[in-house]
């Protein structure tokens, strides 16, 4: 009888865990963002596998596979996971109308920057940022409430929380900058991925050294950057944590520019908490160079009156 | 000029196509004529569409900012009749309503009849903003210049053409 009464618990409990929705997500800020919108009442399964180059992925059939599980996959959509739409073309050549896929465009509400460097594109980093992360939470937890009403609710809940958790971190920083005179800050970046976070604080980016996403600069493209950094007086550059750019200490050692580092946010393991981890070691960042960039040109004024 | 071996003569135009030519140029000429009087007779009256306003860098973070707070006062007013004052929006700390952009952009808030808008308070800003909720959450900007001779509109929370909305698709 005691046997017979678990068997019927656990089918009881076997259709609720088949009823919950498969979300897929392409890059690892999705993950995080996915990960707070449904806490335990949906399931969230990375598109790949972790530990690969976003910039240059090509889709594996073991991806494509997974890809058949999901009830909707969340992306990027914009230029930053490419591959995932590739893998899209051929999951509708394969099933046609019979597949049920929803695919989630999280940037579909957000006011997207032109891409430096490139004609006709958008930049693509709009999660290497706080307002823009906000903005895609609430468009994912909208779309998956559409998709799975009963946990509407609570998915915008969830939205709700994360953008006041996101919220209050931004402001213990931005607070550091308070009374910071950065009229004459002039920015670099190696890569075009910062410039939805400095646009947070008002700030855009003078220079973008890669000539296209992903791809380093040429000697003779690299000598225009280092001319141009010299005539703007650009002083802060920053480039991507654990990426190796041979061309960075050139420019440092051309120009005598200060090189700051940020996390581009997607490697390493999939992890829920890695966005708002890795964006507090961007804010981080960002207050030690503005306060250094203020602090020196304070020094510099005092030195010449 | 032929002249025969009786001694007459006749003087023939060459056949050169040129009688032709003269012809074609001179029916194009009122082909052309007639098209240009008719188009001037049958113009739409096209009304200038609003000169595109392009926002700086601190304005497009004020447009994100307000986006945002589009869908947690929609999430506020769930439970109640009615969009949450200007004073509950700040004391909740919400951007842009909030003292946490004021140090980039500042803005004054006011709520209007099922919207709320925002007035620039320092000169280096130009673009006001409006944030409804008709049938979704709905931003629009303008310049303020503009938006002066649209005062009646804007008090009514319907901005007309002198406003542009955000709008990905």
């Amino acid at each position: 009888m005691r046997n017979f009464t678990l068997l019927l618990v656990l089918l009881a409990s076997m259709p609720a865990v088949a009823d919950k929705l498969r979300v897929g997500i392409t890059l690892h800020p999705y993950y995080s963002y996915v990960s707070h919108v449904i806490g335990d009442r949906a399931e969230i399964v990375p598109l790949v596998d972790a530990g690969f180059n976003p910039h240059s992925y090509e889709m594996q059939p073991a991806d494509l596979k997974r890809l058949m599980t999901m009830d909707a996959l969340v992306v990027n959509g914009i230029g930053h996971d490419e591959f995932a739409f590739r893998a899209l073309d051929t999951l509708q050549s394969q099933l046609g109308e019979g597949s049920n896929l929803t695919v989630i465009k999280a940037n579909a509400d957000v006011p997207l920057l032109a891409s430096a460097n490139s004609q006709g594109a958008w930049n693509p980093h709009t999660f290497v940022s706080i307002s823009a992360a906000v903005r895609q939470v609430y468009s994912i937890a909208r779309e998956l409430a559409k998709l799975d009403p009963d946990n509407g609710r609570y998915y915008k809940k969830n939205a709700v929380q994360f953008a006041r958790d996101m919220r209050n971190m931004k402001k213990r920083y931005a607070e550091q900058l308070f009374g910071l005179d950065l009229k004459g800050i002039r920015i670099a970046s190696t890569h075009n991925a910062y410039g939805y976070l400095l646009q947070e604080f008002g700030i855009s980016i003078d220079t973008v050294i890669e000539p296209a996403h992903g791809v380093e600069p040429s000697a003779s493209q690299l000598q225009k950057t280092i001319d141009r950094i010299r005539k703007a007086d650009v002083q802060v550059l920053f480039t991507e944590l654990n990426m190796d750019n041979r061309y960075v200490k050139i420019i440092e050692q051309a120009t005598g520019i200060r090189i700051y580092h940020f996390s581009h946010m997607t490697y390493g393991a999939y992890d829920r908490d890695q966005f708002s981890r890795e964006m507090e070691q961007n804010l981080r960042t960002l207050v030690l160079a503005f306060r250094q960039y203020a602090g020196n040109s304070a020094s510099i004024a005092g030195g010449s009156q | 000029m032929l002249v025969n071996s009786e001694g007459y003569s006749e003087r023939v135009t060459p056949d050169n196509g040129r009688k032709e030519t003269t012809g074609v140029f001179l029916a194009i000429v009122v082909i052309l004529l007639l098209g240009g009087f008719w188009g001037s007779q049958n113009q739409v009256d096209v009304t200038p569409p609003p000169k595109h306003l392009s926002l700086s860098v601190i304005e497009k973070a004020v447009l994100v900012a307000l986006i945002n707070a589009g869908d947690e006062i929609l999430f506020m007013a769930e439970n109640g009749d009615s969009l949450p004052q200007i004073d509950e929006l700040i004391a909740s700390d919400l951007p842009p309503f909030s003292s946490q952009i004021q140090d980039v952009a500042s803005y004054r808030w006011q709520q209007l009849k099922g919207c709320y808008l925002g007035i620039p308070e320092r000169a280096e800003s130009s673009a006001q903003f409006m944030l409804t909720f008709d049938g979704g959450i709905n931003v629009y900007w303008s310049s303020l210049v503009t938006a002066v001779e649209h005062t009646l509109e804007t008090k009514n929370c319907h901005p007309d053409a002198s406003w542009q909305v955000f709008n990905n698709a």
